[in-house]
């Protein structure tokens, strides 16, 4: 039973909540997203995953157990929370062999895992000295060490150049099919989409939705082509017996099943006029966004215009 | 929290020491694989032995001192220890707030997130590390001393009265010094404030204390941490002081109650 359950978590600081009676199961075998607008809450439950930060209230537990019984805790659940959290004076053969050491992995488990993310040249040289992107590696490469059935990554493509983010996104996909759980957050819908199964979106400490990914699209999506006509009822008859949904609203006629070219030529060979014809496509970007609007903490204010005497 | 389900899970005892191991040889590649370790300990060293040997060289050309009754050949070997104290305080200190400074206490704390295990497995390597560098310091800042007043004066030896006693507290109290500043450093979590917190307790303060009003400033004075547990490298005791190991106890307790509030704080606070 290799998930991570989320059970009623909440976490309030003095005055704010950052964390609001959060509840869902992370399971095997598929990319799950955790995508929320920035504060949302997304750090700071993987946090309290890690048990790095105390839960005010409620439970998590890896493959059924409290964080603090799991008897190796790195060959159970591998982390990337931020690429830096390593000592800069340490080799990065040295970081990761006192990491191994503390949990029982063997030391010839360093190098390998230092190959497997491409830095086995540079394994004797200090971290300090590293780019962002080979600190992200080391931090995988962490991660990795415990050979863990869990993976966890918080907004692992941030600041990566392209190549980097390419890497990351196969990585995750081939941990995923040989069968782990994957848990990895971001505020880019579009990069959930190029990466992700399932999605746990939330938006203030609450949860949005939960749900696959083609579920997400059919529910939070719509795509229709938007039709103006002077005879929307003929129209609307034609379009229906060749398959479409038509619906009529206020002074157009919105049409689903079926593309805006072949609604198009329909319309001409029975020589109905057209005023207007739009495929109005709702993206998965702007299907969070309408989702996530009530709940961005920090909106962008409207452009002040100085006025000039 | 501690249903039946969850008792079944706990590891055996002697699964439980074997993960402590495994921490403490962690804990010990952690210390010897950052360059400012190997420079604090040399500097403690060559600060003890160093300035034994130049403050021995000074009393042997100084006449002054065959006639002064307070000269004392085997104290005059741990001048050295005002300055060597704070390089391991230091060290102790940076050896958690190093952790705290990088983020790497996060990626500590989730490989070993039982926080009280982590902290002692660090005090007794950091612990252990000091222990054999004071020793080597202490004894040798007194061989040293010894051999270049010899040309001179009649040398101690580590037989004489209170000379082993004082040698070795000398070792012991640099050793404790070191903890106080990884229990400091537990506390406060960042190396600056930390140190400059270190350095108030055994430099800053005890002057000052000095100018309290005496009917209760002799007992804060007495008390204080520095000065009670430096009594264990003084040959002869001041009778207004604690005595030797007397004095070495407060100052245990004091770096106890330290590290029982870093320990409180450390399993409390979000790391």
């Amino acid at each position: 039973m290799t998930t991570i359950e989320v059970q009623d978590l909440t976490k309030t600081y003095r005055t704010t909540t950052a964390v609001s009676r959060l509840s869902f199961t992370v399971r095997p075998g598929r990319v799950t997203g955790f995508l929320g607008p920035n504060g949302a809450g997304k750090s700071t439950t993987m946090r309290m995953i890690l048990n790095l930060d105390h839960p005010t209230n409620g439970s998590i537990r890896i493959n059924g157990r409290p964080y603090t019984q799991l008897r190796d805790p790195l060959r159970a659940i591998g982390a990337l929370l931020d690429a830096k959290a390593a000592h800069g004076g340490r080799s990065a053969h040295n970081h990761l062999l006192c990491l191994a050491q503390s949990n029982g992995i063997s030391a010839k488990r360093v190098g390998q895992v230092l190959d497997q993310v491409g830095l086995a040249s540079v394994a004797t040289r200090r971290i300090g000295g590293f780019s962002l992107g080979m600190g992200q590696r080391l931090g995988i490469a962490a991660a990795m060490l415990g050979d863990p059935p869990v993976l966890m990554f918080d907004e692992p493509v941030n600041g990566l150049d392209p190549e980097g983010i390419m890497w990351i996104r196969g990585f995750m996909r081939a941990m995923a099919a040989e069968g782990r759980t994957v848990f990895v957050s971001s505020h880019l819908m579009s990069e959930m989409a190029l990466t992700a199964d399932h999605l746990i979106v939330i938006g203030k400490g609450r949860l949005i939705k939960d749900a696959g990914m083609a579920e997400f699209v059919g529910g939070g999506t719509e795509s229709y082509v938007r039709v103006r006509s002077p005879e929307p009822a003929e129209l609307a008859s034609l379009l229906t017996d060749r398959g479409a949904e038509v619906s009529s609203v206020d002074d157009h006629l919105r049409v689903r099943k079926m593309p805006a070219a072949m609604i198009g030529d329909l319309a001409a060979a029975r020589g109905i006029p057209l005023h207007e014809l739009v495929a109005q496509e709702t993206s998965l970007e702007a299907a969070y966004m309408a989702m996530t609007k009530d709940s961005v903490e920090y909106h962008l204010g409207t452009p002040i215009v100085s006025e000039r005497k | 929290m501690t249903g039946p389900a969850s008792v079944a899970v706990v590891p055996a005892r002697g699964a439980a020491n074997r993960g402590f191991a495994r921490i403490l040889l962690s804990e010990w590649t952690k210390l010897r694989t950052v360059r400012s370790t190997m420079w604090a300990l040399i500097t403690t060293a060559v600060l003890m032995i160093g300035a034994a040997a130049a403050i021995g060289m000074a009393a042997l050309g100084a006449e002054e001192n065959d006639a002064n009754p307070s000269f004392n050949v085997i104290e005059l070997s741990f001048q050295g220890a005002v300055l060597a104290q704070l390089s391991l305080a230091t060290l102790g200190a940076l050896a958690i707030t190093g952790e705290y400074r990088t983020g790497m206490i996060r990626t500590s704390l989730a490989a070993v997130p039982w926080r009280l295990r982590l902290l002692l497995a660090k005090a007794l390597v950091f612990g252990g590390v000091a222990f054999v560098v004071s020793m080597i310091s202490a004894f040798g800042a007194f061989f040293v001393t010894q051999a270049i007043l010899s040309a001179r004066y009649d040398a101690a030896t580590l037989v004489d009265p209170h000379a082993f006693r004082v040698v070795f507290g000398a070792g012991l109290y640099l050793v404790a010094t070191g903890l106080l500043g990884l229990g400091v450093g537990t506390l406060i979590r960042h190396s600056a404030a930390a140190i400059t917190a270190t350095v108030a307790i055994l430099f800053v303060l005890p002057p000052m204390i000095g100018i309290l009003p005496s009917s209760w400033g002799r007992t804060v004075t007495k008390y204080f941490p520095p000065n009670a547990g430096s009594q264990i490298a003084v040959v002869v005791p001041d009778p207004g002081m604690l005595g030797p190991w007397g004095g070495f106890a407060v100052y245990c307790l004091w770096i106890a109650a330290v590290f029982l509030a870093a320990t409180y704080l450390l399993r409390h606070r979000d790391a």
